[in-house]
């Protein structure tokens, strides 16, 4: 038990330690700004901000490239981002992804 | 003399490489569904190869902005690397992957579902991996 103390420890910022992978969804303007969301507390206002202006900063430049998108699928080992723009801003959602998905 | 054959025979392998390297991509839009196919270095500027895109160098651009831009948010929230980025458009459906130092682009026929998308991607990275 001592050992797996010693592995699963936090880091005293608590970046390090476990979490549970966020579920929900949010609403983003299109200057960055979050209008609502039904994520946990737990993926906080600073990280909804760093996806959002990564989204929107995709869906423009795909814009400027010639290929307009309306949704956009993130696939992470343990969860998918699904995007939808909206007018300029975007509605996006966060779920984990079960292991048995191939 | 001897230089001016050199120079031939460079422009002949140049060019033998540059038609092998479109022959595979060639290879690679024959997936059902794909409109176009390129791959972008990670790091520098343009394509390396592209087969059917219009505009090579905007779309190898934004390829390298999305997968920079998806990674930093992995790093800073602990997520993992980025599998596979699939965007749904009006005009055409693309999938982005990363293998190694390369980023596959692929573009798909509008009018495929998200799982064609998928499925025809899947067939695509198989054939690039082989």
């Amino acid at each position: 038990m001592g050992l797996l103390n010693f592995l699963f420890k936090s880091s005293e910022d608590g970046t390090a330690g476990l979490t549970r992978l966020p579920s929900g969804s949010f609403t983003v303007a299109a200057d960055g700004h979050v209008l609502s969301s039904t994520l946990p507390q737990s993926f906080g206002p600073a990280r909804q901000k760093d996806i959002s202006q990564a989204v929107l900063k995709a869906f423009r430049g795909a814009q400027q490239a010639g290929l307009p998108l309306t949704e956009m699928v993130i696939n992470y080992p343990g969860m998918k981002i699904t995007a939808r723009e909206l007018r300029g801003g975007a509605i996006i959602f966060l779920a984990p992804q079960s292991l048995k998905r191939a | 003399m001897e230089r001016d054959a050199a120079g031939l025979a460079f422009d002949i392998a140049a060019g033998l490489a540059e038609g092998a390297a479109n022959s595979r991509l060639a290879d690679l839009a024959r997936v059902d569904g794909v409109e176009f196919v390129q791959t972008v270095a990670l790091e520098g500027k343009g394509a390396v190869d592209s087969w059917g895109v219009e505009n090579p160098e905007m779309t190898a651009d934004w390829a390298r902005d999305m997968q920079r831009l998806f990674s930093q948010v992995v790093e800073r929230n602990n997520m993992g690397e980025v599998n596979q980025v699939e965007g749904f458009g009006l005009q055409r459906h693309v999938a982005l992957t990363r293998r190694a130092d390369l980023i596959l682009c692929a573009g798909f026929r509008r009018t495929f579902t998200q799982e064609q998308v998928r499925e025809a991607m899947k067939n695509v990275l198989i054939k690039w991996a082989s």
